[in-house]
C-alpha cells in the first residue's frame, strides 16, 4: 500500500492527464470484456508487465509480489474449475477416482480455468498500472469527473488519509513499546500489542476530534470542496491508446487457445 | 486600528472531566500587533484560542470579537472563523487533503471564492511559507517542518484579519523557528494581528510587543513585553524565567555598564551594541 502511494508520486507518467490513463485501463478491461479470447487476455498482461517493468521500472521482485497477492487468490480458485466430477467413461485429460465420485480434468474446464486465470491477471495487471502511475489526488479528480457522489469520494479522500496517520500513529507506538522491551518476549508481545491497539484506539479518536476542530477553524461546513485541477492532454498518449486499442481488436482474428 | 480586536470578560471554560482549564479570564487585544500568550504547560493557551475561535464554548463569560460578541449560529461562526485562523500546535491533525496544493485551497474554497482567487491566494501563502514546488506533493511525504509550513499556508491562504499560532515553533529546529518567526512578523507587517503561545520566553520576548501571561487557566499579567518580563514575581508565578538577554541587560545595569535610560534590548545585536557605548 504505502509502496504503491510511493511509486504513483514518483512515477514517469504522474504528470500524466488522468483520463488518458483511465481510459488506457478501460480500454483494456473492456476489451477482454467484449471478446473472450486467451490471446486478448495473454496480451494485455504482456502489455502491462512490459509497460510497468521497462518503462515505470517498478523492481521486478515488488512486481512479482504484487501479482502474487492476487495470485494467491486466483490458483485454489482456477484448480477449483478445472477439476470436476465426470462420468468415469468420459473424455477427461485427467482421472482421479474418489470414493464413489470421480475427479477429472476436461476440456472444457481446463480451458475456462485458464480463461478465468488469464483475464483476471489481465484486469489487476491493468489496474496496477493505474494505481502505480495515479496519484490519490487524481483518482479522487477521476471520481468527481465520473460524477461519483460527492460523499463517496470524499470518504475515499479522508479513509486514504487516515490510513497514513494511523500506520503513523501505530509505528510510533510500536517503536516506544520496542524501546522499552516491550517485544522481548512471546507474553510481552501479546501484551504490548494489546496495548497497542488499546491505544491506536484512543489516540485516533483524540486525533479526530482535534481533527475535526482545525476542519471546523477553517470554516468547515460538512462539504469538502477541492481545486479544479487542470490536466494537459498529450496527443502522443492518445495514439498510443489508438494504436493499442487497434492492435487488440486485430487479436481477435487469433483462434482460441483450445 | 487603535482599538482592541478580541476582548473576553470573566470567560470560564471547563472541560467534561472536570478539569478548570480556563477561570474567570479577563483579557483585551489590540488590534494590529504581536502578542505573545505565555504559558507553561497546561496553563490553558490552546484552550483559550479554541474558546477566541468558537469551537469551545465557555460555560460563563463573553466573548467579542471586533467589538461584537460572539455568537454560536452557523453564520456568526463562519463569519468570525473567515476573519480569525488558528494555526494548530500540531500540523498532523491539521492536515487532512491528498496534497499540499488542496490542503492549502480547502478554508479558501470553503470561504466561497472564485477559483482563480484561490488559485491566486495558494500561491500567495506557498511562497511565504516557502513551499513552491511541493504544490503537488502528498501532505504524509512531507517532513515535520513542511508539514508546520503547509498547516500555517493553509490558514494564511484564507487571508485572516486575525492569525494565532499555536506554539508555532514547537519541535522545529532553530532555523525552521527562525523563519516561522520572520514570516510571522512579515505577516503581522502587513496589518495582520498575530498571535502565538509559547513557553520560551526568549522567544516571546524578541518576538512579541504584547505579552499575557497565563498560570492555571487565570491571568497573571498582560501589558507591553518589556514591562511584564521585569517582573520578576509574575514570571515565577508563571512558572517561566527571565528572558536571558534582559537578565544579562539588567545586571549590565546594576554593575553601571549601561546608562539607565536606554530601553531594554530585544535581540543579541541590539545588546552587543549597548556594551560598545
Ligand atoms: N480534551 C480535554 N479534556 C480534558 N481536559 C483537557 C482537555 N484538553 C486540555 N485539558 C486540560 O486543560 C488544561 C489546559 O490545557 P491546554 O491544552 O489549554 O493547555 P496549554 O497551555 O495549551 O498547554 P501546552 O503548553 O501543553 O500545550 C490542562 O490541565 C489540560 O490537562
Ligand atoms: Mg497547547
Amino acid at each position: 500500500m504505502f509502496m504503491l502511494d510511493w511509486y504513483a508520486h514518483h512515477s514517469k507518467l504522474r504528470f500524466a492527464h488522468p483520463a488518458e490513463k483511465a481510459s488506457f485501463v478501460l480500454l483494456c478491461l473492456g476489451r477482454m470484456a467484449s471478446g473472450d479470447l486467451e490471446a486478448i487476455s495473454l496480451a494485455i498482461v504482456l502489455l502491462q508487465s512490459i509497460i510497468i517493468l521497462f518503462y515505470l521500472r517498478i523492481k521486478p521482485r515488488f512486481y512479482v509480489k504484487l501479482l502474487l497477492m492476487p495470485l494467491a487468490f486466483l490458483i485454489p480458485g482456477c484448480l477449483a474449475v478445472a477439476l470436476e466430477t465426470i462420468p468415469a467413461q468420459a473424455g477427461a485429460m485427467l482421472i482421479m477416482p474418489l470414493g464413489s465420485l470421480t475427479l477429472g480434468v476436461s476440456h472444457d474446464s481446463l480451458s475456462l480455468a485458464v480463461n478465468i486465470l488469464l483475464r483476471s491477471l489481465a484486469c489487476v495487471s491493468a489496474l496496477y498500472f493505474l494505481t502505480l502511475t495515479t496519484t490519490f489526488t487524481q483518482l479522487g479528480w477521476l471520481l468527481r469527473k465520473a460524477k461519483i457522489p460527492a460523499g463517496a469520494a470524499e470518504l475515499a479522500l479522508l479513509t486514504y488519509r487516515f490510513i497514513f496517520v494511523l500506520a503513523d500513529t501505530a509505528h510510533s507506538i510500536y517503536t516506544s513499546q520496542s524501546t522499552r522491551l516491550g517485544y522481548s518476549s512471546w507474553r510481552n508481545t501479546l501484551r504490548s500489542l494489546g496495548s497497542l491497539a488499546a491505544g491506536l484506539l484512543i489516540k485516533s479518536l483524540d486525533r479526530s476530534r482535534l481533527m475535526y476542530a482545525a476542519l471546523l477553524s477553517r470554516c468547515h461546513e460538512g462539504a469538502f470542496p477541492s481545486l479544479e485541477m487542470h490536466y494537459r492532454f498529450s496527443l502522443r498518449n492518445w495514439l498510443l491508446i489508438g494504436g493499442v486499442a487497434a492492435a487488440l481488436l486485430a487479436l481477435s482474428r487469433i483462434p482460441p487457445f483450445f | 486600528m487603535g482599538s482592541n480586536i478580541i476582548e473576553t470578560k470573566g470567560i470560564v471554560f471547563t472541560y467534561a472531566d472536570g478539569t478548570k482549564a480556563l477561570s474567570e479570564l479577563t483579557l483585551t487585544l489590540p488590534a494590529g500587533k504581536r502578542i505573545a500568550v505565555l504559558g507553561a504547560n497546561g496553563s490553558g493557551k490552546t484552550t483559550l484560542f479554541l474558546c477566541l475561535n468558537g469551537i469551545l464554548r465557555p460555560q460563563k463569560g463573553e466573548i467579542f470579537f471586533a467589538g461584537e460578541r460572539l455568537r454560536y449560529d452557523k453564520k456568526s461562526l463562519h463569519r468570525l472563523r473567515s476573519k480569525l485562523g488558528i494555526v494548530f500546535q500540531d500540523p498532523e491533525v491539521q492536515l487532512f487533503a491528498a496534497n499540499v496544493q488542496q490542503e492549502v485551497a480547502f478554508g479558501p474554497l470553503n470561504l466561497g471564492l472564485p477559483e482563480k482567487e484561490v488559485r491566486r491566494r495558494v500561491r500567495q501563502a506557498l511562497t511565504l511559507t516557502g513551499m513552491t514546488g511541493l504544490e503537488e506533493k502528498a501532505t504524509h511525504m512531507l517532513s515535520y517542518g513542511q508539514k508546520k509550513q503547509a498547516a500555517i499556508a493553509s490558514v494564511l491562504a484564507m487571508e485572516p484579519d486575525v492569525l494565532i499560532g499555536d506554539e508555532p515553533t514547537a519541535w522545529l529546529d532553530q532555523s525552521h523557528a527562525g523563519k516561522v518567526m520572520e514570516l510571522f512578523h512579515k505577516i503581522s507587517k502587513q496589518g495582520t494581528t498575530v498571535i502565538i503561545s509559547t513557553h520560551d520566553t526568549d522567544l516571546a520576548f524578541s518576538w512579541a510587543e504584547e505579552i499575557i501571561l497565563l498560570g492555571n487557566g487565570k491571568l497573571l499579567g498582560i501589558g507591553p513585553a518589556e514591562a511584564v518580563f521585569l517582573d520578576k514575581g509574575l514570571l515565577t508565578a508563571a512558572g517561566l524565567s527571565r528572558p536571558l538577554l534582559l537578565e544579562i541587560f539588567i545586571l549590565l545595569k546594576e554593575r553601571g555598564r549601561v546608562t539607565n535610560e536606554v530601553p531594554a534590548p530585544r535581540t543579541l545585536e541590539a545588546l552587543a551594541c549597548l556594551i560598545k557605548e
